[in-house]
C-alpha cells in the first residue's frame, strides 16, 4: 500500500494554483517536498490533511481518500505544521495529557523521553518557548503515538544545526520500520538530501521533478565549461545553468551529453537552485 | 473530543479564573440588593450569565490566535467534534451560572424577599439570554472566523434588536385595531423556554454545516 497518493490534485487560491499534483509515496519511504516560499508545499500538505478542499483530483492517505471523517487514519498520522499550532497557554506536560486523551496508542514514557532528550522545558507555557523548542515539542507530539505516517511541514526550520542533526536522525530511525513513512517539506535541502528516498520539486504550484533521490543523482550531473562549449550542447541536455563572463556551470542530463564529458556529481540543492533559476530565465 | 475539552479546561483555568470570582461577587450583590430591587439586582445576574455563555466565543478566539483550531484537525477528531466541544463548553459554563442564580432566587423567594412568580420570570429571562447570545454568535464565528464573525455577530444583534422592537411596536398597534387573542402566562413561559432551546440546537447544526465547509 502507498502511504500517500495524489492524482491530478489541484487547488486555486486567487492568483496561485497548485496544478495537477501527482505524487506517490510508497510505505516505508521518505519523500522530501522541496520548493521556494509560495511554491505550494503547504497547500499540498493542507489538502492531504483535509484542511482545504481540492478543486480537482483526489488524494489518498494510508489507503483512505481524504474526506471529512478521517478519524481512523489520523490515529496513524503524526503531523507537525509549520507553526506547530499548540495552544499558547499550555505547557508541554499539559499538552502530553491532551494528546494522551486524543490518541489510543499514546505512549507517555516515550513522549517524556523525547522531551528529555531534546531538552524541551516541560513547565513553560508554549507561548514562552523558543521557535526551536516549539518545533521540538511538536515533533515529540507527532512521534509518541506510534504513527505510521509523519507529515511534516518545515519541521527543521528554526532549529540549530546540532538539534537539526538529532531530529533528522530521529526521523531516520522512525522509517527503520518498513510500515512507517514520512512526507517532509523543507527549505533546508541538505537535510532532505540526507534523509529522503524520493524528492519532489515544486515550483510556482507545479511539480517540476519527482524522482527517487538516487536516480536523480545518477541521471544528472554538473558540467563546468566555457560558454561556447555549453552552447554546443543539445538543447534538451541542459536543465539549468549559471553563467559568468568567462565560464559556465550547467545542470545536464548525463545521457544527453557526449560520452567522455567530465561531469561532477550534483547535489540536490544545486539541482533545485539551477532548475528554479532556469525557469525564471 | 475529550482532548479538545481538556484544552478548553486548561485555557479557561489560565485565562478566565476571574469569571469565578465575578460570579461570587455577582451572587453576593444580588443577594444583598435583591433581584427585584433596583438595577444592580438585575444587572449582575444578567452580566454574569452573558459573560459565561459567551465563554466559548473567547475560547474560539484563543484557538484561532494559536492556530490550535487547525492543529486539532490533525488529531483523530472531526470538525463536528470541534463544534460540539464549544457548544458543550457553552452549556456547562452557562448552565452552572444559571443554576447558581436560580438557586439564589429560590432562597430569596423562600425567605419572602422575592415573589415566586418573579423568580420564574427572572430565571426564564436569564435562560433566554444565556442561550440566545451564543446561538447567534457561534455560527458566525465558525463560518467566518473570530475577527470577521464578531463584526457580523454585532451587526446581527443590532438588526435583531431593531426587528424585535419594530415587531413589538407593530403588535401593540395591531392590538389597538383588532383584538389579538390573549396568550396564557404558562404558554408564554413555555415558549420562552422552548424557543431558545430549539434555536440553540439549530445553531449547533448550522455551525457544524458551516464549519465543515470552511477552509482552515
Amino acid at each position: 500500500m502507498n502511504a500517500i497518493e495524489t492524482r491530478g490534485l489541484t487547488k486555486h487560491y486567487g492568483d496561485f494554483t497548485l496544478d495537477d499534483l501527482n505524487l506517490t509515496l510508497p510505505s516505508g519511504c521518505i519523500m522530501g517536498l522541496v520548493g521556494e516560499n509560495g511554491a505550494g508545499k503547504t497547500t499540498a500538505i493542507r489538502l492531504l490533511l483535509g484542511l482545504a478542499k481540492p478543486d480537482g483530483g483526489t488524494a489518498t492517505v494510508l489507503g483512505q481518500t481524504v474526506g471529512p471523517d478521517m478519524r481512523a487514519v489520523k490515529e496513524d498520522l503524526g503531523v507537525v505544521l509549520d507553526d506547530v499550532g499548540y495552544p499558547t497557554g499550555l505547557t508541554a506536560k499539559q499538552m502530553g495529557k491532551v494528546l494522551a486523551a486524543a490518541y489510543k496508542n499514546w505512549d507517555m514514557p516515550l513522549y517524556e523521553r523525547y522531551l528529555h532528550d531534546m531538552n524541551v522545558p516541560t513547565d513553560k507555557k508554549f507561548s514562552a518557548l523558543s521557535r526551536g523548542n516549539k518545533m521540538k515539542l511538536g515533533i515529540a507530539g507527532a512521534l509518541s503515538h506510534r504513527a505510521k505516517l509523519l507529515i511534516l511541514d518545515e519541521p527543521t526550520g528554526g532549529l540549530d544545526p546540532v538539534v537539526r542533526d538529532e531530529v533528522v536522525d530521529i526521523f531516520g530511525q522512525f522509517t527503520r520500520d518498513p510500515a512507517c513513512s514520512i512526507l517532509i517539506s523543507s527549505h533546508i535541502v541538505s537535510d532532505l538530501e540526507r534523509l529522503c528516498d524520493y524528492i519532489a520539486f515544486l515550483h510556482k504550484g507545479k511539480l517540476l521533478l519527482y524522482e527517487e533521490k538516487d536516480r536523480l543523482l545518477e541521471e544528472y550531473g554538473i558540467l563546468q565549461c566555457d560558454r561556447a562549449s555549453l552552447e554546443a550542447l543539445a538543447s534538451g541536455a541542459v536543465l539549468g545553468k549559471r553563467l559568468t563572463p568567462y565560464s559556465a556551470e550547467a545542470l545536464v542530463r548525463r545521457d544527453a551529453v557526449p560520452a567522455g564529458t567530465e561531469l561532477r556529481p550534483v547535489t540536490i540543492e544545486e539541482l533545485f537552485v539551477l532548475l528554479v533559476k532556469e525557469d525564471k530565465q | 473530543m475529550k482532548a479538545l475539552f481538556l484544552v478548553d479546561l486548561y485555557q479557561m483555568w489560565n485565562n478566565f479564573k476571574f469569571y469565578g470570582a465575578f460570579i461570587v461577587v455577582a451572587i453576593g450583590i444580588t443577594a444583598f440588593s435583591g433581584p427585584g430591587e433596583g438595577n444592580l439586582g438585575v444587572f449582575f445576574p444578567m452580566y454574569a450569565v452573558f459573560m459565561c455563555s459567551m465563554m466559548s466565543m473567547s475560547l474560539l478566539q484563543l484557538d484561532e490566535a494559536s492556530r490550535w483550531n487547525v492543529c486539532a484537525q490533525a488529531l483523530p477528531c472531526t470538525r463536528r467534534d470541534q463544534v460540539t466541544d464549544k457548544y458543550a463548553v457553552t452549556l456547562i459554563s452557562f448552565g452552572v451560572t444559571w443554576v447558581l442564580f436560580v438557586l439564589l432566587y429560590a432562597v430569596l423567594a423562600a425567605m419572602g424577599r422575592l415573589a415566586w412568580q418573579m423568580m420564574a420570570v427572572q430565571s426564564i429571562l436569564l435562560l433566554v439570554m444565556g442561550l440566545l447570545a451564543p446561538a447567534v454568535s457561534l455560527p458566525t464565528l465558525f463560518r467566518w472566523g473570530s475577527a470577521k464573525g464578531r463584526v457580523i455577530y454585532l451587526a446581527m444583534v443590532i438588526l435583531l434588536a431593531a426587528g424585535i422592537g419594530g415587531m413589538l411596536a407593530g403588535l401593540a398597534e395591531l392590538d389597538r385595531v383588532i383584538d389579538l387573542p390573549e396568550l396564557s402566562l404558562s404558554l408564554i413561559a413555555a415558549l420562552a423556554v422552548l424557543v431558545p432551546i430549539a434555536l440553540f440546537a439549530g445553531s449547533w447544526a448550522l455551525s457544524v454545516r458551516w464549519y465543515e465547509k470552511r477552509e482552515l
